[in-house]
């Protein structure tokens, strides 16, 4: 890659060494809870929090992405999931809120990958994200909100979130 | 890009391998899925986050290194906190390219005296060619940041002068002389 005869070479055009090397030039990755963070900013609405919880992250996760199973376990606005389309990362499902008879379907579109899930309905927006703290334990981000009812609800999403880690810890 | 939640804790840096088959991440976004996301559609800001990351990743760290993962998350917060106000969908790509030079540029200069080469080290197992990786780490950190910002726009990314100029906000025949330095700069401290 060193070209041979250096002084030939016009300071003005791009060179060998540097065009030879233009994929190893450094980048960056972020992990999924760096990443919701980001979402989160820009949803100042929403309430956001994160935990750390004493399990590995296969288990954490496997728990939360069971969302048909498991997410009316700790989230205490949901009575019922029942998931109608899955394609790739992309799901569609119909949510039940709190009063089992009593409350609506809510469809969300939702996007699930390993440390990963989005949800969104006409009436709110969840994020949950997990990275592995080391190797026992699991760092966890979690933000709801809702656009439609603005800030004036997010002190009640922030208490909703506490709550939900509460239960995780115990159920996970 | 699916982020990868096993990667090690927290943000880390890594060189992609030097192959044609690994070209320079692509710019995938549509103009739909940009004005959704303007108006708030969680789904559509998280396609937004996916397409833009590998791109600022690669802009953060190459002109500000090892204080990439800080310049890269930064730049996106900006961007998402900041994407409702974009009049045209379509200069998304210059207004993102313009936020993370300045952020890559301002954190290198804040960590301008801090090793990088140990640090890149750390991330062994996912770069196919170490040593060009550690070359290339080598010598961008022997350059000044501003020498990596006008590397980066001209030769990876493929603006012109004027272009380059004003992303920097200096004068076309500063952007030349600097552009010359830089490339003499990499040449010279190329291994041989």
């Amino acid at each position: 890659m060193t070209p041979d005869d250096p002084n030939e070479m016009n300071p003005d055009t791009p060179d060998r060494p540097i065009e030879a090397a233009r994929y190893a030039w450094p980048t960056v990755e972020l992990d999924p809870v760096d990443q919701m963070r980001i979402l989160a900013a820009g949803l100042p609405h929403a309430a956001a929090n994160e935990t750390v919880f004493d399990a590995n992250f296969d288990r954490v996760w496997s728990f939360i992405a069971d969302l048909e199973q498991n997410t009316a376990r700790f989230e205490a606005s949901v009575s019922r999931i029942k998931i109608l389309e899955r394609s790739g990362d992309r799901i569609v499902l119909d949510a039940k809120g709190p009063l089992s008879v009593a409350s609506p379907w809510i469809r969300f579109d939702v996007v699930l990958r390993p440390g990963w899930c989005l949800m969104r309905s006409r009436l709110g927006e969840v994020g949950m994200a997990a990275r592995p703290e080391d190797e026992e334990r699991t760092r966890f981000f979690h933000f709801e909100g809702s656009a439609l009812l603005g800030r004036v609800i997010k002190p009640l999403f922030a208490w909703n979130i506490r709550r939900d880690f509460v239960k995780l810890r115990k159920l996970i | 890009m699916a982020p990868d939640p096993n990667q090690k804790k927290g943000r880390e840096q890594k060189s992609r391998e030097p192959s044609s088959e690994s070209p320079p991440p692509a710019f995938v976004l549509t103009s739909d899925q940009i004005q959704a996301a303007q108006s708030g559609d969680l789904i559509a800001m998280g396609d937004v986050l996916d397409g833009l990351m590998p791109w600022v990743g690669r802009l953060c760290g190459s002109i500000a290194l090892d204080a990439g993962p800080d310049a890269a998350q930064e730049t996106m917060i900006q961007v998402m906190r900041d994407l409702r106000g974009l009049r045209d969908p379509d200069s998304l790509r210059s207004w993102v390219r313009r936020i993370a030079t300045r952020e890559a540029i301002r954190h290198a200069e804040r960590r301008r005296r801090e090793p990088l080469v140990d640090h890149i080290e750390e991330s062994e197992g996912v770069v196919l060619d170490p040593s060009l990786r550690r070359d290339v780490a080598r010598v961008l950190s022997e350059l000044a940041p501003d020498q990596r910002a006008i590397l980066v726009l001209r030769d990876l990314e493929g603006l012109s002068e004027a272009e380059a100029a004003d992303e920097l906000n200096v004068a076309r025949g500063t952007i030349k002389s600097r552009l010359h330095r830089a490339r003499d700069a990499f040449r010279k401290r190329w291994p041989s």
